[in-house]
């Protein structure tokens, strides 16, 4: 009986987010036709440019591991009520720290990998690490610590790039990682697939079995799901807070590294296009479930993908697909309306949405 | 030494009133209890929709129009999730940056057909009609017109805080929704009304940045100021007097960031100095908060429902 009601909230909430995806390609849909463009050619123009070519396929695939990752940072810190919209300085930083590693430290193939990427977790992790100890002692607002250091990480790796470690020739980059750092890639040369999104689905049962096989994750859930009963129940909802962000820093700060050992082999000036901000709509979109997440970010990285193409061929601006995304999170904002009109089932005392 | 103050007074003037409208919508806000975190995006917004407004009639003043007009409808997204439909306001507010981010950059691509950046528009940033007055004529004529429309708005919500029934409503909208509503305050209508007030607001921090001290748009022309002015509201303890006194004193670090790098031959890499203003307003809340005596506006960020019984 609890299972059966377990499965049908799971179904409602798939439901909700495929109708709030779906409102916002018809809205989108509908400003593109005040555009004065055709939104079937736009959105195919989008689907070609993702899909088109077995190269395309790769494309897209190696976009959506970021945003795996930087959503399992973002929904692993919503499981405990934690709102890190620094995820995207986590990330820079991660990628800063696995750039050093990877191009200063000389070491065999098998090491140079994984202390390169636990580099770049610990960068992450540094990254959230004040923003956490702020609140955890002065109480300064998550949202408005990470936000800033999301500014500062962005000057600051500039600053590392531009300066101490900037690499040979005019490019703003630093000096590429040695190829013992690289990661293996699984198709030979034009295709771009490597061993990144291999790590992204191992991710994902890590997180998993954090968050629902161990203690400090059943604490965890208990802060997100009730600050006030955890507390009661003797909780320390600080402590857990706390941690939950030093974690989803470190992932943000894996999800850096990985674009820096499988795509990239160094860092260029301004190299993440948001991947920290996509991680916010694929996180919700998932209603934080890890395995949701891995589809949400196809979802996402392919609208990025893609939206290269739509604005080449059918000249609507690449910038559409912010509108979606942003689109995609209003509707997602009212869930509960949504949820009303489905369940149509008011709880005692009056209407659903509380 | 008379001109570096004068430099000093005149950019801390220009980098802080975008910043000082933007925080006086937030404290109409975050009064009435709706966190506000997205006045990022209607500052990016109204920023560029100013210059679609100047650009189209050549005349600045229909650019602010249009600016606060963009505001209101992005506010009026942000009050739909927040007040109607009880969503996370937090969450919402990335809502509105993405929203912003993606009709700014669609909006250069339809109309202006170049990316990047808007071509110059018609702007206003002196105020030539001051000019006659002695001795500081010629300073008061340098200002941008909004700049002195930024003190009436401070005086105006002021006003309406210390001495109308309205701010009294607002604030116990935010203190104790409950308790308005049993008074026969309407809850909801109080933060719409809000809401709408810091998108008027923002909207105007928004204008400023584009036609206020420059002539264009140009992508990531906002640059975090949003959440400075959210920064200065909570440093200014949600009074507008306060916020608008942190506001200009973010102002004040730009002016500082600005002037240190026209230094010729300065040691400081540039990096560093930009980073000063996101750097001091940090170091500023740390200090300016106590672990329990600030809460803020007690019932900030939490829907408000007549039906269901709050935790």
């Amino acid at each position: 009986m609890l299972q059966a009601k377990k499965h049908s909230t799971m179904f409602i909430n798939l439901l909700i987010s495929l109708i709030s995806l779906f409102m916002a390609i018809v809205v989108g849909a509908i400003i593109i036709a005040l555009l004065g463009s055709n939104p079937f050619e736009a959105y195919g123009a989008l689907l070609k440019g993702a899909f088109g070519t077995p190269m395309a396929w790769t494309i897209t695939l190696t976009k959506s591991v970021p945003m795996i990752i930087t959503g399992l940072a973002v929904a692993l810190a919503f499981k405990c009520s934690v709102f890190n919209i620094g995820v995207e300085g986590q990330l820079l930083l991660g990628a800063m720290a696995a750039a050093i590693v990877g191009a200063h430290i000389k070491l065999p193939t098998f090491l140079h990998i994984p202390v390169v990427l636990i580099a770049s977790m610990i960068g992450g992790m540094l990254w959230a690490f004040i923003p956490a100890l702020l609140k955890e002692k002065r109480n300064v607002h998550i949202v408005i610590s990470t936000i800033m250091f999301n500014y500062i990480g962005q000057y600051l790796v500039q600053y590392l790039i531009m300066g101490p470690f900037k690499g040979e020739g005019a490019a703003l980059a630093t000096k590429a990682i040695h190829d013992t750092a690289r990661l293996p890639k699984f198709l030979p040369p034009p295709y771009v697939l490597n061993l990144g999104i291999v790590i992204a689905i191992f991710g994902i049962f890590v997180v998993y079995i954090l968050l629902n096989k161990t203690s400090i994750g059943y604490e965890m859930r208990a802060v997100g799901l009730n600050k006030h009963a955890a507390r009661t129940n003797g909780i320390n909802v600080e402590r857990n807070m706390f941690f939950a962000l030093l974690f989803s820093g470190a992932i943000a700060g894996l999800a850096g590294g990985i674009e820096v050992t499988g795509s990239l082999g160094k860092i260029v000036n301004g190299f993440s296009p948001g991947y920290g901000f996509n991680g916010i709509p694929v996180a919700l979109m998932a209603r934080n479930n890890p395995f949701m997440i891995f589809f949400t970010a196809l979802l996402i990285g392919t609208m990025r993908s893609g939206s290269l193409m739509m604005q080449s061929s059918v000249g609507v601006s690449q910038n559409m697909v912010d509108i979606i995304q942003g689109l995609i999170i209003v509707f997602l904002c009212g869930e509960h309306v949504i949820r009303y009109y489905l369940v149509k089932k008011p709880s005692k005392g009056g209407k659903q949405h509380a | 030494m008379l001109s570096f103050i004068m430099y000093m007074l005149t950019s801390t003037i220009r980098m802080g009133t975008p910043i000082a409208f933007t925080a006086l919508g937030g404290v109409m806000s975050e009064r009435s209890g709706v966190v506000n975190i997205g006045l990022e995006g209607i500052m990016l917004a109204s920023a560029f929709g100013a210059v679609i407004g100047s650009y189209l009639s050549g005349n600045a003043w229909v650019g602010i129009l249009v600016a606060i007009l963009l505001g209101v409808f992005i506010s009026a997204i942000h009050s739909m999730i927040a007040i109607t439909w009880g969503g996370n306001q937090s969450v919402s507010s990335m809502a509105l940056i993405s929203l912003a981010t993606g009709f700014s950059g669609v909006g250069l691509q339809a109309i202006f057909k170049q990316q990047g950046s808007s071509p110059r528009v018609a702007n206003m940033a002196s105020t030539p009609i001051l000019k006659g007055i002695p001795v500081i004529g010629d300073f008061l004529a340098s200002l941008s017109p909004l700049v002195y429309l930024a003190l009436v708005a401070l005086f105006v919500v002021h006003y309406i805080f210390k001495k109308t029934p309205l701010g009294l409503r607002i604030i116990t909208v935010g203190e104790n929704p409950r308790a308005a509503e049993t008074a026969g305050i309407s809850v909801h209508k109080i933060r719409y009304l809000c809401v709408i007030a810091s998108g008027i607001l923002g909207g105007l921090g928004g204008a400023f940045l584009s036609i206020g001290h420059m002539n264009l748009f140009q992508e990531g022309m906002v640059a975090g100021r949003g959440y400075l002015a959210l920064g200065a509201v909570t440093m200014g303890r949600w009074t507008p007097l306060g916020s608008f006194a942190s506001a200009m004193l973010f102002g004040f670090f730009e002016a500082v960031q600005l002037y240190v790098q026209t230094i010729p031959n300065n040691p400081i890499p540039s990096e560093f100095i930009q980073m000063i203003p996101y750097v001091a307003s940090l170091v500023i809340l740390t200090g300016a908060l106590k672990k329990e005596s600030d809460a803020g506006i007690s019932s900030s960020g939490k829907p408000y429902t007549k039906y269901v019984q709050q935790r």
